[in-house]
C-alpha cells in the first residue's frame, strides 16, 4: 500500500487547498478499489463501470 | 466511542466538519471531509486533515498531542451526523501510512461490539470486502448505518 500512497502524495504530505489533499486521498482509495472483482465493482459504480 | 470527543463545527450539507485538537502545547485545527467516490453510487471517502497555520493540509503530520482516542472519537460522531443526514451512504477510509491504517483498525476493534448495534461495519482484504474481523490487516474500512439498502 505504500506504493499505491508514494505515487499520489506530495512528497511532505501537505497541500495547498483541501482539493487537493482530498483528491490525493480519493485516488488511494480507488487504487485499493480497483482490485475488487468486477461482480463487487459493479455493486459500487452500477453501470458506470470502467474496466 | 467511550472517549468525549471535541465540539464540531460543520457545513450545512454536513459534508465538511471542523474540530479543534488540544493540548497544553499546542492546538490543531483539523478537517474531516466527505467525499463522492466519483462515478460510484453512495460511496463516500472519508479524508482527515490537520489545517496548518499557512492555511496549507496535512495528513502526515504526527502531533503528539496525546489525544488519538479523542481525536478518532470526534471522526467516529462526524461519521455518525454523515450517515443520519445520508442513511444510504457508505463512508470508506484508510490511513495516510500504514501504521495509522494499524491504528485505525486497532480503534475500531475495540469500539465493534458498540458500533456494530448501529453500523454494518466493513474491511478490504484479498482485493474484497468482507465483514470486520479484529486484528485482520485491512487496508481499507467501510461503515454504514444498519438495514439500510445501501446498493
Amino acid at each position: 500500500m505504500e506504493t499505491v500512497l508514494k505515487k499520489v502524495k506530495s512528497s511532505n504530505g501537505t497541500y495547498s487547498s483541501i482539493e487537493e489533499a482530498v483528491e490525493s486521498k480519493i485516488k488511494v482509495v480507488q487504487k485499493i478499489l480497483d482490485k475488487m472483482p468486477s461482480n463487487t465493482k459493479k455493486k459500487i459504480f452500477g453501470d458506470k463501470i470502467e474496466s | 466511542m467511550n472517549y468525549p470527543a471535541y465540539s464540531i463545527s460543520h457545513n450545512s450539507n454536513l459534508l465538511s466538519f471542523n474540530f479543534e485538537s488540544v493540548s497544553d502545547e499546542r492546538n490543531i485545527q483539523k478537517k474531516v471531509i466527505f467525499t463522492l467516490i466519483p462515478n460510484s453510487v453512495n460511496f463516500y471517502n472519508l479524508s482527515l486533515v490537520d489545517v496548518l497555520p499557512n492555511g496549507h493540509f496535512d495528513d502526515l503530520s504526527i502531533s503528539n498531542n496525546n489525544d488519538l482516542r479523542q481525536i478518532l472519537s470526534t471522526v467516529y460522531e462526524c461519521i455518525h451526523l454523515f450517515l443520519n443526514q445520508n442513511p444510504k451512504a457508505i463512508v470508506l477510509f484508510t490511513g495516510s501510512t500504514e501504521s495509522r491504517t494499524r491504528l485505525y483498525r486497532i480503534a475500531i476493534s475495540q469500539n465493534l461490539l458498540e458500533a456494530s448495534k448501529k453500523f454494518k461495519i466493513e474491511g478490504f482484504l484479498n482485493d474484497d470486502f468482507e465483514t470486520f474481523v479484529p486484528n485482520r490487516n485491512y487496508e481499507l474500512f467501510s461503515i454504514s448505518l444498519k438495514n439500510t439498502n445501501n446498493y
